[in-house]
């Protein structure tokens, strides 16, 4: 509006202008005149109008110049202040050098705190002055492409800091001009974190691909359905594949797919992510061999796993003869105290026979003399009988006993074994409880639990067996076994050297021993363990090192009596009048068992080989009412004799005996075992026994 | 005859032996271990101890031993049949270095006892 007020002012100052040009004029002498002047007037008007019109328009344009010049200036003072702000908070390192001198002509605070320079001490010095270059050739090569191409982008280099120590920047630089003047502009960046990363991440992949390539185990990256994507050098010597080999193969191709661990072993890792097992694998030419395999889920996507499989075929090897190694030592040393028995016992034998021959003319003193022999006779068959033990070779028969007069039984051959510098005493609990279980598993127990001790104690000590009733609280129990009830409890507490809590852990695993080489017996405590499980018992142990150690071992309560043997009366001999067939290869007691069964009635068919046996079997004239049959005899066993003497005569009864193993052996209802050497009262017992069950029948 | 002492801990080997020597006229005593037979000696004179040497709560050789400690001392016959650790050889060789005047293996018959017991009592 005030615009308009103005050009109106204008205006009419103009009009009282002309008003007065005007009447300066020489005034018109006529119509005609003041007509032309008239007209002249109006002309001028009109002109004077487009003349204002125009002016009008430059004036709006100039306003609108002047507003844009305004708002460019505020839009550059904004990206000034931007980039001040950039420029001095940058964490970055920012310079700006002139190009004529090289001098500092401002720096930010990053690279006060890239270099510890402050802006006072590098304003109006050159980097050289500072010594700022720790590699002058890092100079030369910025000035050298800045010179040519005038930038330089990510050029490396190390700076050395005002403290003396470097630094490694990534560096960025151009020339630009400030008033005029030609300036460098630096923009580094601190890169000796990284630079470190690389280098700690370089020596680890360098230390993982020697590892990788050196390692004696096979090595492969797999995914976990069993593709195979690397192998190393030592999973193809294993192998005896190439690597592409060996990714073709995948895991059906490496680990032997009917190890029936396979399965659990996918499944765990699976559940787990990382499995430690045994299992078998298969190399190019067919061979099984065992392994040890450890595997790791590394990455889910993509899924990868990590696999080690370390061939364990000569450990295996090793183990065994470590294993066999062991059982020759324990039978050597149970050989030494069996000749030791053996060897009293023979004096009692022979010498009771020679002192028979003395008295020959007096009966009394002769049946003296052989019942002597007969007792004798009777422990050294419970020294094989040890024997057998020893070398799990001995047929289970549970009975019901009373554990003190089994163990009472063991310490007489157990004072032997472990020798004077270890006391060892019994203390027997009074109306002990009946248990149901292998005698001579029990004395296993009693004497291995007792050799571990003596072996605890190589400088002596006491070791005290105790029996003791007692009820079990599984809520009181550390033993994962442990089920409540009633058990007898037989303690082993020695004063030995102790176990700490790792070896505690192990103690019932096959093959472990704390013992030095030589030293161990290979019958080891697992063989305990898995008696005493196999009779639904449990085992306690506690120990301490350099205190002692402490096992109790919980045997079920049995509620029988325990059964009295009825060929135990001495006198009870049983007599028969059946026939037998006697198949037995050793002369001696073919002719003894023969002799004696004669005398108690039985008529006899004798046969040194299953062949003549099968001879007389097949004569039908010949009546047989049982087979009383050795069972290992050269040529052809007892139990492959006793099936074609059943396609000859079906149903005929059979009393197998032998002094070695029948326990993977099989009988039939018909089938009786006796474990050599038998008594002969207790075989007559089983003779009638036998026969009436089928004369029942 | 002679006064024996017969150190052995199995009961038939005592009963046997004591029948062969009574057979001699020899007069037995029987330990049934190294120290029961070394308290018999302390209070009784014999002129002859057949001693095992594998026993339960002291054994022969600390019976032999026992005798090096004294200034009178009996004939000595040491007899074994092994060890579980130790040979019987070795055995018997220790005895004979610990002044046992005769050893013998186990078994051994009538014959070759009594050709001992008289060897070593020189009668």
């Amino acid at each position: 509006m005030a615009e308009e007020m103005k050009n109106t002012t204008s205006a009419s100052e103009l009009r009282r202008k002309a008003d007065e040009n005007i009447a300066s004029q020489p005034q018109p002498t006529s119509d005609l005149d003041a007509k032309r002047l008239l007209h002249e007037l109006q002309v001028h008007q009109v002109e004077l109008e487009m003349q204002n019109l125009e002016l009008s328009a430059t004036v709006t344009s100039l306003k609108q110049e002047i507003t844009d010049r305004k708002e460019a200036e505020a839009k550059l003072h904004i990206i000034e202040e931007k980039f001040s702000t950039t420029f001095h908070l940058s964490p970055d390192s920012i310079n700006i050098n002139r190009l004529s001198d090289g001098m500092y002509v401002e720096i930010n605070e990053g690279f006060t705190a890239i270099t510890g320079y402050t802006a006072e001490e590098v304003i109006g010095k050159t980097s050289l002055e500072l010594n700022i270059w720790d590699n002058p050739e890092d100079r030369s090569r910025l000035a050298k492409e800045l010179k040519e191409c005038g930038i330089v982008n990510n050029l490396e280099a190390t700076f050395r800091r005002k403290d003396g120590t470097t630094v490694v920047g990534l560096m960025s630089a151009r020339v630009i001009k400030i008033e005029g003047e030609p300036c460098i502009l630096s923009i580094s960046r601190d890169i000796s974190i990284r630079k470190q990363t690389e280098r700690l991440l370089k020596a680890s992949e360098e230390r993982y691909r020697t590892i990788f390539e050196q390692s004696l185990d096979a090595i492969f990256y797999t995914n976990p359905d069993g593709a195979i994507y690397k192998a190393n050098p030592s999973a193809c010597s294993m192998f005896g594949m190439t690597e592409q080999e060996l990714c073709a193969a995948g895991r059906n191709g490496i680990i032997n797919r009917d190890d029936p661990k396979l399965a659990a072993a996918i499944a765990d890792r699976k559940q787990s992510r990382q499995i430690n097992t045994e299992l078998t694998c298969v190399r190019k030419n067919g061979e099984v061999f065992p392994a040890e395999v450890s595997s790791v889920i590394t990455s889910e996507d993509p899924p990868q796993s990590f696999v080690i499989i370390r061939d364990i075929s000569e450990r295996k090897r090793i183990e065994q003869q470590l294993l066999q190694s062991q059982k020759m030592e324990a039978i050597g040393q149970l050989a030494g105290g069996v000749a030791h028995d053996f060897n009293n016992k023979l004096m009692a034998i022979l010498g009771y026979a020679e002192l028979a021959k003395m008295d020959i003319n007096d009966s009394d003193k002769i049946l003296n003399y052989l019942d002597e022999m007969i007792r004798a006779a009777e422990h050294s068959r419970d020294i094989t009988c040890r024997l057998l033990t020893f070398s799990r070779q001995q047929v289970v028969t549970p009975q019901v006993l009373d554990a003190n007069k089994i163990i009472a039984h063991s310490l007489k051959s157990l004072y032997r074994l472990i020798g004077e510098h270890v006391s060892i005493s019994f203390e027997p609990c009074e109306n002990l409880w009946n248990i149901g279980m292998d005698p001579v598993q029990l004395d296993q127990v009693v004497m291995k639990l007792s050799i571990n001790a003596r072996d605890a104690m190589p400088d002596g000590g006491s070791l005290i067996i105790e029996t003791r009733n007692t009820t079990y609280d599984i809520s009181s129990s550390s033993s994962i076994d442990a089920v409540s009830g009633d058990y007898v409890m037989v303690t082993f507490c020695d004063t030995g050297t102790g176990m700490d809590k790792e070896t505690l852990t192990h103690i019932f695993e096959p093959f472990f021993t704390t013992k030095e080489v030589g030293k161990g017996t290979g019958l080891g405590l697992a063989t305990i363990y898995g008696i005493i499980r196999q009779n639904s018992g449990f085992i306690d142990v506690t120990s301490s090192v350099a205190q002692g150690t402490e096992f109790k071992v919980y045997i079920p309560r049995h509620f029988s009596e325990p059964i009295k043997e009825p060929a135990a009366k001495a006198d009870s001999v049983s007599t028969g009048s059946s026939s037998i067939l006697l198949v037995e290869d050793e002369d001696a007691v073919r002719n003894v068992v023969s002799l004696f069964l004669k005398k108690i009635g039985y008529t006899v068919h004798e046969a040194a080989t299953p062949t003549v046996a099968l001879e007389l079997a097949d004569d039908p004239s010949i009546q047989i009412d049982l087979v009383l049959t050795d069972y290992v005899m050269p040529g052809m066993n007892g139990k492959v004799m006793m099936e074609r003497i059943h396609e000859l005569r079906p149903r005929i009864r059979c009393i197998y005996a032998s002094g070695f193993s029948t326990e993977h052996v099989q009988f039939s209802k018909e089938e009786h075992f006796m474990q050599k050497p038998y008594d002969l009262i207790k075989l007559s017992g089983l003779l009638k026994r036998v026969i009436s069950g089928k004369e029942v029948q | 005859m002679a006064k024996i002492l017969l150190i052995d801990d199995d009961e038939q080997v005592l009963k046997v032996m004591t029948s062969f020597l009574e057979r001699e006229h020899h007069q037995i005593t029987t330990a049934i271990n190294g120290r029961l037979g070394i308290s018999l000696l302390e209070k009784q004179q014999f002129d002859l101890v057949i001693t095992d040497v594998i026993m339960p709560d002291q054994d022969g050789i600390e019976v032999l031993m026992w005798f090096l400690k004294q200034v009178n001392r009996p004939k000595i016959i040491a007899m074994s049949g092994g060890s579980a650790s130790l040979d019987q050889n070795l055995l018997l060789n220790t005895c004979s270095k610990l002044h046992a005047d005769k050893v013998l293996s186990k078994p051994f018959d009538f014959a070759t006892l009594t050709s001992a017991v008289s060897e070593v009592l020189e009668i």
